[in-house]
C-alpha cells in the first residue's frame, strides 16, 4: 500500500516536472529567437534578455536536479555509465552555456586531450557540470576554464575562473587520499543543494574500489574559484 | 603524444553545418516547438523540412518519404510515444543504418534510456537546446555514421565475415568511437554464431566498466550457447541493479522457461509489465505463458491488451485475436470470444489467410457452445475462402483444410492430411507446434503428441537408413532408396536434398551421367520451392554447378 502511495507522488513529479520543464523549454527557445532576430536588426536591446536565458536555465537545472534527487533518496536512481569521448562530451556541454557566457563577456576555454576518452554516466555528468558553469557566470569576471586530464586512475575535470574564489567554509577536499579531506558543508540554499547533487553524482561513479569525489579550492591559473571532478 | 584541442568557444570557428539536399522531419505535439525547431534548422538549408504532430502520422510520413535527419520529440501525447515510433520504423525498414534518428527528452529519463537498449536513437537532445547544440550533435552524427558506414554496409549485405574485419580495422585505429565500434563487433561476432568468442569478447568489453549494454548482450549470448543457469545468473544480477532495464526481463523470462520455471517465468513479465505497460511484444509473450501455465484468467488479461494496443501499432496480427478467442472459450464466455472474432474481421479486411483464421478459430468456438449448425457454417467459409485462393500446395492451406474437415467431422480424411503434413515438415517446429496447438483446441492432445511423435519417427528412421547407405558407399542402393523416399514425401526437403545429395556424390566419384544431372536438378529444384533457406541447399547447388561444369569441359 505505502508503495503504491510513493509510485503515485514519483509519477506526479515526474510528470509536472515534465509539463514544466516543457513550458520551460518553449519560452528559452522563444527568447533565443527573439535574441537571434534582434541581433539580425542591430538592436541592443536583446542582451536584456540574456539574463532571463541564464534564469530559466537555472530553473530547467533545478528541476532536473530534483527529480534526480528525488529518485535516488528512494533508491529508484539507476547508473548508466558508458564510454565517452570526453573532449565531445565537455563540448556539448559548453556549447550549451557558451552564449550566455559571451553576454556577459566571459571568455570560456577547454583543454581536453582529443583522444581522451572515458567511463561514467553522461547525463548526470552533465547535470553537475552545468550547475557549475551557471555558479561561474554569476561570480568569475571574465575568464572560465574547463581543463581534463587523466591523473592517477581518476579523470579529473577542472573548472577554474577568475571570480574572488569559494568563501572559507566551501572549500572541500573529498580526495580519500589527500587524508586531510573535509566533508561537505550543506549550507542551505540552492549552492548546497548543487554541492550535495556534485557530491551524490561523484559517489556514484565506483570502478575497481575507488570512488569519485569532488574538490572545492581557490587559486588555480586564474587565481579564483576551482571545482574538480574526479570520476574513477 | 596527447593532441590537446585549446578551444575557445567565445569566437567560434567550427565549419558550418551543411544540410542543402538533405530531407528533415520534425515530431513534436506542440505547434511553436516544431515551429521553433524548424527556425533552426533552416538555418543549415536542408532541401525539405517536413513535420508530423502525432506519432501514427510521423510514423506514415517516415513509411513515404526518406528522410537524412528525423528529430522526434518521445512525449507525443496519448497515441504513440517517440520510441514506439522508432521502433516502427526500423521494424519495417523505413529507416536504416544511414537515418539519422535524434530522440527529443524534456529530462534525463533513465527509464526511457534503458527501456530502448533494444531500439535505440542515434543520440538524445535534451530541450531546450540551442542551435549550436544542434548543429554540433548533427555534425558529430554524421561524422559517426561515416566512420561505421562500410562495416554496415557488410552486415546489411550479410557478409559478416568482412564486416568483423573492417570493424576490427577501425578499433584499432579510432578510440572516439571505440564503445560504438566495440557495440558493433559484439553485435556481428553473434550474427556469425560465434558465441563463444563473443562471450570473450564480451567480458573484456565488461573489464572497462560494467556497461548495462554489454552485460546484456553478455547474457544474451550465454543465452544462445544455451547455457541457461549462468544466463539467469546474468540477468537476475543485471536487474538488480538496472531495474529499468526491460529487455533484461524479457531474457530472464525467456532463460526460466528453457529452465522449465514457467510460473517463475509468468511473474518476470508481470513485474515487468507493471514497470512498463506499453510494450506490446511482451504482453503477447505474457499471455502465451499465462496459456502454457493455464492461468486463463491472466491469458486473457494479457491478450485484451494486446488487442486493444495493437490497434495502433505495427505489431498487430490476427493470433492475437485467435488467441484471446479461444481463452474466452475456455473461461466459458464464447459468446464474447464471436464478439472478439467479429471485430478481427474489421480489423484484417482484404486480408484471405487472416479470415481463414478468424472462420476456423469461430467454428472451434461455436463447437464448444454446441451450435452445430453455426460451426459447419464456418468451416464451410473455411473451406470457401481457401479454395478461391491461389496457394493450394502449401502446408498451410493443406492444414486449415484438415482442420475445417476435422471441426465438420470428418476425422479419418482430416487426419491422413495432417500426418501427411507432418512427414512433409518433420523438421518444421512451428508446423509442428501449429498442429499440436489444434489437438490441443480439439482437447485431443495425447492423440496430437502421439501422432506427431509417430509420423515424425517414421521420416528420421527412413531418412537416416539412406544416410548410412551414403555413408557406407552404398551408393546405387542409396540412391534407388532416396529415389522411392522422395516420391512417397514428394514435399520433404530433407529426403529431397539427400536424393540429390546421394546422385551428386555418386557422380563426384564415379563421373559424371546425364540422367542422375536431370534428376537431382528435379530435387534440388523441389527443395528450392519448398524452403529457398534451406540450411544446405546452397552448398549442395554449389556441388550441382561444379559436375555442371565438369560435363561442359
Amino acid at each position: 500500500m505505502n508503495d503504491n502511495v510513493e509510485m503515485t507522488f514519483a509519477d506526479i513529479l515526474a510528470s509536472t516536472i515534465h509539463d514544466t520543464k516543457n513550458s520551460l523549454g518553449l519560452l528559452y527557445n522563444t527568447i533565443e529567437e527573439i535574441i537571434i532576430h534582434c541581433q539580425g536588426e542591430e538592436c541592443q536591446d536583446h542582451r536584456d534578455f540574456f539574463p532571463l536565458q541564464y534564469e530559466l536555465k537555472r530553473l530547467n537545472s533545478g528541476l532536473i536536479r530534483l527529480l534526480t534527487l528525488y529518485k535516488s533518496q528512494k533508491g529508484q536512481l539507476c547508473i548508466n555509465i558508458d564510454y565517452h569521448s570526453v573532449s565531445d562530451f565537455l563540448e556539448d556541454t559548453i556549447i550549451q552555456n557558451a552564449p550566455l557566457l559571451e553576454s556577459k563577456g566571459i571568455e570560456i576555454n577547454l583543454d581536453c586531450p582529443e583522444n581522451l576518452c572515458w567511463v561514467f554516466d553522461s547525463g548526470l555528468v552533465t547535470g553537475v557540470i552545468d550547475n557549475v558553469l551557471n555558479n561561474a557566470y554569476r561570480y568569475s569576471k571574465d575568464k572560465i576554464s574547463v581543463t581534463a586530464a587523466q591523473e592517477g586512475g581518476y579523470l579529473a575535470i577542472l573548472i577554474e575562473d577568475d571570480g574572488r574564489g569559494y568563501p572559507e567554509n566551501m572549500l572541500i577536499n573529498d580526495d580519500p587520499t589527500a587524508g586531510c579531506g573535509r566533508g561537505v558543508n550543506f549550507d542551505t540554499g540552492s549552492t548546497g543543494l548543487g554541492l550535495y547533487f556534485a557530491t551524490l553524482v561523484a559517489g556514484y561513479h565506483i570502478h575497481n574500489g575507488q570512488k569519485g569525489f569532488i574538490k572545492m579550492t581557490n587559486g588555480g591559473r586564474y587565481g579564483g574559484g576551482v571545482f574538480s571532478l574526479y570520476l574513477p | 603524444m596527447a593532441i590537446i584541442t585549446s578551444r575557445n568557444f567565445t569566437n567560434k570557428s567550427t565549419s558550418i553545418l551543411d544540410l542543402r539536399g538533405k530531407k528533415v522531419l520534425i515530431v513534436d505535439d506542440f505547434f511553436n516547438f516544431r515551429l521553433n525547431v524548424r527556425n533552426m534548422i533552416s538555418f543549415f538549408r536542408p532541401k525539405d523540412i517536413d513535420e508530423a504532430a502525432t506519432g501514427d502520422d510521423a510514423v506514415d510520413k517516415i513509411s513515404r518519404n526518406k528522410y537524412d535527419i528525423i528529430l522526434c520529440d518521445y512525449n507525443l501525447g496519448t497515441g504513440k510515444d517517440g520510441q514506439q515510433v522508432l521502433e516502427e520504423a526500423k521494424f519495417n525498414n523505413y529507416i536504416n543504418y544511414a537515418t539519422i534518428f535524434m530522440m527529443v527528452t524534456a529530462e534525463n529519463t533513465m527509464e526511457m534510456f534503458l527501456g530502448a537498449l533494444e531500439y535505440e536513437p542515434d543520440d538524445y537532445l535534451m530541450k531546450p537546446f540551442t542551435r549550436d547544440t544542434l548543429e554540433k550533435k548533427i555534425n558529430g552524427l554524421i561524422a559517426k555514421k561515416e566512420v561505421r558506414k562500410a562495416v554496415d554496409q557488410a552486415v546489411a549485405a550479410g557478409e559478416y565475415e568482412k564486416a568483423l574485419g573492417l570493424c576490427n580495422e577501425l578499433i584499432d585505429n579510432n578510440s572516439k568511437h571505440l564503445v560504438e565500434l566495440m557495440r558493433l563487433k559484439g553485435e556481428i561476432l553473434t550474427k556469425l554464431g560465434d558465441y563463444g568468442q563473443a562471450v570473450s569478447f564480451y567480458k573484456e568489453v565488461i573489464n572497462m566498466g560494467r556497461f548495462p549494454w554489454a552485460v546484456l548482450a553478455l547474457g544474451k549470448v550465454t543465452y544462445l550457447s544455451e547455457n541457461y543457469d549462468e544466463a539467469l545468473r546474468i540477468f537476475s544480477d543485471l536487474i538488480k541493479s538496472n531495474d529499468k532495464l526491460m529487455p533484461a526481463y524479457d531474457w530472464l523470462a525467456k532463460t526460466l522457461q528453457k529452465l522449465n520455471k514457467n510460473r517463475e517465468a509468468q511473474q518476470i513479465l508481470v513485474n515487468a509489465i507493471a514497470i512498463s505497460p506499453k510494450a506490446i511484444q511482451r504482453q503477447k509473450e505474457l499471455g502465451d505463458l499465462a496459456c502454457r501455465n493455464e492461468d486463463l484468467v491472466m491469458a486473457e488479461k494479457a491478450f485484451k491488451t494486446v488487442v486493444k494496443q495493437g490497434k495502433n501499432s505495427c505489431f498487430k496480427s490476427p493470433t492475437d485475436y485467435t488467441k484471446l478467442a479461444k481463452v474466452l472459450t475456455e473461461r466459458e464466455a464464447g459468446e464474447e470470444g464471436l464478439l472478439v472474432l467479429k471485430d478481427a474481421n474489421k480489423e484484417f479486411v482484404n486480408d484471405p489467410k487472416a479470415a481463414v483464421q478468424f472462420a476456423l478459430t469461430e467454428s472451434l468456438v461455436y463447437k464448444k457452445l454446441n451450435r452445430v449448425e453455426d460451426a459447419k457454417r464456418a468451416t464451410d467459409k473455411v473451406m470457401s475462402i481457401l479454395n478461391s485462393g491461389s496457394d493450394k500446395t502449401s502446408a498451410g492451406f493443406e492444414l486449415d483444410m484438415a482442420k475445417a474437415l476435422f471441426i465438420q467431422g470428418h476425422g479419418d480424411e482430416a487426419r491422413e492430411i495432417i500426418r501427411r503434413v507432418i512427414q512433409s515438415n518433420h523438421e518444421e517446429d512451428d508446423v509442428l507446434e501449429n498442429i499440436q496447438m489444434f489437438f490441443k483446441d480439439l482437447e485431443l492432445e495425447d492423440e496430437g503428441h502421439k501422432m506427431i511423435d509417430e509420423a515424425v519417427e517414421e521420416v528420421v528412421v527412413l531418412n537416416n537408413e539412406g544416410v548410412r547407405l551414403v555413408k557406407e558407399g552404398e551408393l546405387v542402393k542409396a540412391i534407388d532408396y532416396f529415389r522411392n523416399a522422395a516420391k512417397r514425401l514428394d514435399q520433404n526437403k530433407v529426403i529431397n536434398a539427400n536424393a540429390a545429395n546421394s546422385m551428386i556424390v555418386f557422380m563426384n566419384k564415379n563421373g559424371v551421367r546425364k540422367e542422375y544431372l536431370e534428376e537431382a536438378k528435379k530435387y534440388l529444384d523441389r527443395v528450392t520451392e519448398i524452403d529457398p533457406e534451406y540450411r544446405d541447399l546452397t552448398a549442395l547447388l554449389l556441388l550441382y554447378k561444379q559436375l555442371l561444369k565438369g560435363t561442359s569441359r
